[in-house]
């Protein structure tokens, strides 16, 4: 073998194990949260923190289908109605925002049960006064869970009803540029990763 | 050694070609960008605005105090920096509508959330039985341009009439949900953008606009601007009976058909430093004309006896587009401002709505108030939609609102009394021209209205006209 | 000759490929627009920031924008809509972020001077100012509004520039990408879609 591929074995192989160790590759041992989720469907008009959310949308009567998911870092609350394309989402931290509740809320219009966008809100903060950022994300198809990096741990959010879900972190939230970098992993049954994905929300609209 | 020897060279040299090509590629990139951006532009140094709400019409008693809100670059600095500017000026005004003209001096106030200059008018000339006119100029002290309110000045003053005896009609409290059925939909077009549709601009998380104006002529066809689909549809009885295409700017539009046919569409944006365009087409589609109208911003066309007239700020006037078949210049379409649309009986209407809940109408010939209604609502009322004459009749078209509730009132008044008052859903899922939403066409009346199936037209009939 | 052809082939093929990256992620933000401090400051006018507000006519919409440079003209016209793409302007609430003078601590009830060619958004969305989220905002009877009040709803927010005779009101407002930013007739007080809203802390 001579030097010119000696050279180029020494340099390449350590960079590849980096990128094996930093992309993913291979299995590593990490920390996870599983939240909770309960689907409801609800008569209204409704009562205590669930009407206060509802106070934020137009729903008045009927019933209202609720995505509840608890977390480490929130609580949120996903709405809808159905034969409705509007979707609201209240989210809240234990850290209330001027004396109110639910800190965040949202809303967007489904278009064949997808959101184009996914709603970013930043005004939550949790307990230890770190912005949280909290957006929808549309399931594919097969989806139970959807992944968040959170840094040193990673957090599930389980789907429900085949609404967009409800995620939320501390990690890697631009307040100053009013956006959230959300690296995620969408899982279907038995662990399988069925889609990866990092994408960048900005406050709009 | 020899081979080896080559290929460190081969490396070295594409290396080297590797790292000077990207610095190349950014060099470049940032002498292109450097060529292209700039800094913060001059653009609107020197410029002036005003907004104005005039005392069209007045009731015994009241005191008057014009307002005007001047918008200027502040002295000196930065014209971003938000601080006020150095604003004045005069108002011309006299009482009755001929004659000359004295001049009062604005005071500047310290609260500018209804204008911060202003003058009282003096109690003789607000309580003349005549009423009074007026005209503004306004001046931007530091940078020396001024601006005149209405355009036309002395021409075509801003003209005030007192309501004498007006008939009042005393709605009360709305009552909501009690809507009248629709007497017919005579045009009908899901979102899309194929036949018989209707285009759709906007997402599920940003402002929707869809079709934006319409009109109905005589023979009851329904012309649908569907600016989105750069297109008018024409719908009769419910059906679509035609299409033509037409050229115009995805914006919320104003619309209006004219005798023989002929297509008028006020642009719902403008150019950098100019005014909205009016654009004629004829029947098929082809751009006959486009002209400037007068002022910066437009609330609505329609079709005055001689020809388009668009209601205009901030001189808050009706002006002529054309003198017949003649286009105006912006001059002359200041010049011939009037506060009321013009009727084709010679006659005009002159609408204001006054305070939370209150609407004034009077119908005004040779230059004094023939008939006048004052229409008081416990009920929050918006904007007026329509204010039109049918006969010996006028209709009126207004929102009422709460926070969570809004529908239109819609009335018809005689000389006397209220005659007929019903309520129509406001149908507003995505927007239109702001004023566009009805049009009277004899005893018929007809509402543009949109929901998430698409947009539609639908007709009431309002009985004879006496 | 091999050494050259190697250098000249690599030097080629970097040139046209930094470009090409170059091109495509240059922007009207990243171009001109900077993140310097905003300025405090001890006033606000209605008068003075309808003078602020109406600089940015004519200078462009961008989705989850930004900033604009007051040249009367859009340097990233047609936009794809609701995608932030680093174009010029701002959206209907960073627009009224900035003319509002806000801070981006929500806690913060004061009056901060944001450069047109800042580029900020601020962390309100239209129905953030429609609940009156934040220290500064707050809400207003809608027919009380004025000058500088504006009126919110979950999708869009505009400023109230004067009132209309007959009802309507000139509004200044980041519209649409096709619309641009400008000042617009609009009828969205008596839409019950709308709330109104208003700055708390104007000095005159």
């Amino acid at each position: 073998m001579d030097w010119l591929r000696i050279s180029a074995v020494v340099t390449v192989t350590p960079l590849l194990a980096a990128a094996a160790c930093t992309g993913g590759g291979g299995e590593r041992r990490e920390a996870r949260v599983v939240d909770r989720v309960r689907a409801l469907e609800i008569a209204l008009p409704a009562r205590g923190s669930l009407a206060r959310c509802l106070e934020l949308t137009p729903f008045r009567h009927g019933r209202v289908i609720a995505i509840e998911r608890l977390g480490r870092v929130t609580r949120s609350v996903t709405v809808t109605q159905r034969g409705s394309r509007a979707l609201f989402a209240c989210d809240e931290t234990g850290v209330k925002l001027e004396r109110r509740e639910w800190c965040g809320f949202s809303a967007g219009a489904l278009r064949d049960g997808r959101l184009a966008d996914p709603r970013l809100n930043i005004l939550c903060v949790d307990r230890h006064r770190r912005h949280v950022a909290s957006v929808f994300v549309n399931p594919v198809r097969g989806a139970r869970w959807i992944s968040v990096d959170q840094g040193p741990y990673t957090e599930l959010f389980p789907t429900a009803r085949g609404l967009p879900v409800r995620v939320a972190s501390t990690h890697d939230v631009d307040y100053g540029r009013a956006r959230a970098t959300f690296r995620i992993s969408q899982i279907g049954p038995g662990g399988r990763i069925l889609v990866r994905r990092r994408f960048v929300a900005q406050v709009a609209g | 050694m020899e081979p080896i020897r080559t290929r460190w060279r081969m490396l070295t040299g594409g290396l080297s070609g590797l790292i000077l090509g990207v610095a190349g590629g950014i060099v470049g990139i940032a002498l292109l960008a450097g060529g292209a951006s700039g800094g913060a532009g001059d653009g609107g140094t020197s410029y002036i605005m005003a907004g104005h709400l005039p005392p069209l019409l007045t009731v015994a008693g009241q005191d008057v105090t014009i307002r005007y809100a001047i918008v200027c670059p502040p002295p000196g600095g930065d014209v971003s920096s938000g601080e006020p500017c150095d604003g004045g000026g005069d108002v011309y005004i006299r009482s009755g509508h001929t004659g000359g003209f004295e001049r009062l001096s604005l005071t500047r106030g310290a609260g500018s959330a209804a204008g911060r200059y202003f003058v009282d008018v003096p109690a003789s000339i607000a309580a003349d039985p005549r009423g009074f006119s007026y005209y503004a100029v306004l001046r931007d002290r530091d940078h020396g341009t001024e601006l005149t309110v209405p355009a036309g000045g002395a021409d075509a003053p801003q003209q005030s009439f007192p309501l004498r005896d007006p008939v009042t009609v005393a709605l009360g409290a709305h009552s909501f949900g009690a809507t009248r059925t629709a007497d017919a939909r005579v045009a009908d077009a899901p979102w899309g953008d194929g036949v018989g549709q209707a285009g759709l601009l906007g997402g599920p998380t940003s402002m929707r606009i869809g079709p934006s104006s319409f009109d109905v002529s005589r023979d009851g066809t329904v012309a649908l601007l569907d600016e989105m689909n750069d297109r008018v549809e024409r719908w009769r009885g419910g059906a679509l009976v035609g299409s033509v295409p037409v050229e115009v700017a995805a914006a919320t539009s104003d619309f209006a058909v004219g005798a023989g046919g002929t297509m008028y569409v006020i642009d719902g944006r403008s150019a950098a430093g100019d005014t909205p365009l009016l654009r004629t087409f004829a029947p098929d589609g082809l751009l006959v004309r486009a002209r400037h109208i007068a002022e910066r911003t437009w609330s609505q066309l329609r079709i005055g006896p001689r020809g388009p007239i668009v209601q205009q700020e901030p001189s808050e006037q009706w002006m002529p587009a054309t003198d017949g078949a003649a286009p105006l210049d912006r001059a002359a379409q200041a010049r011939a401002g009037s506060p009321g649309r013009p009727l084709a009986d010679g006659s005009q209407l002159v609408v204001l709505r006054s305070g939370v809940g209150e609407v004034r109408l009077a119908r005004i010939a040779g230059g004094a108030v023939r008939a006048s209604w004052r229409v008081l609502s416990a009920t929050p009322l918006g904007e007026v939609q329509l204010a039109d004459a049918t006969g010996d009749r006028v209709v009126l078209v207004v929102k009422a609102y709460t926070d969570t509730q809004d529908e239109f009132v819609v009335l018809v008044l005689d000389g006397r009394r209220l005659v007929q008052r019903f309520s129509v859903p406001s149908d507003q899922w995505a927007e239109a021209a702001p004023l566009a939403h009805f049009r009277l066409v004899g005893s018929s009346l007809y509402k543009l209205g949109s929901t998430p199936a698409g947009a539609f037209v639908d007709r009431y009939d309002l009985g004879g006209a006496r | 000759m091999k050494p050259l052809a190697a250098f000249l082939a690599t030097f080629v093929v970097a040139l046209a490929l930094t470009g090409v990256t170059g091109a495509r992620t240059h922007t009207f933000q990243s171009a001109n627009c900077n993140t310097a401090t905003p300025q405090p400051t001890a006033g606000m006018t209605r008068d003075g920031q309808m003078n602020y507000a109406i600089i940015a006519a004519w200078d462009g919409y961008q989705w989850g924008g930004g900033c604009w440079n007051n040249d009367d003209h859009d340097a990233a016209p047609n936009d794809p809509p609701q995608q932030y793409t680093g174009g010029e302007g701002g959206d209907c609430s960073g627009f009224t972020f900035k003319t509002w003078r806000e801070a981006q601590d929500t806690a913060n009830g004061g009056r901060y001077y944001w450069a047109p060619l800042r580029n900020v958004h601020g962390p309100y969305t239209a129905e953030a100012f429609k609940n009156a989220a934040g220290a500064p905002n707050g809400t207003i009877y809608k027919p009380n509004a004025d000058a500088m009040d504006g009126f919110a709803s979950t999708w869009h927010v505009g400023l109230v520039f004067f009132r209309g005779s007959g009802g309507w009101d000139q509004i200044i407002e980041a519209k649409c990408e096709a619309c641009g930013t400008n000042l617009f007739d609009e009828s969205y007080r008596s839409q019950s879609a709308f709330g109104g809203i208003r700055r708390i802390g104007w000095t005159g």
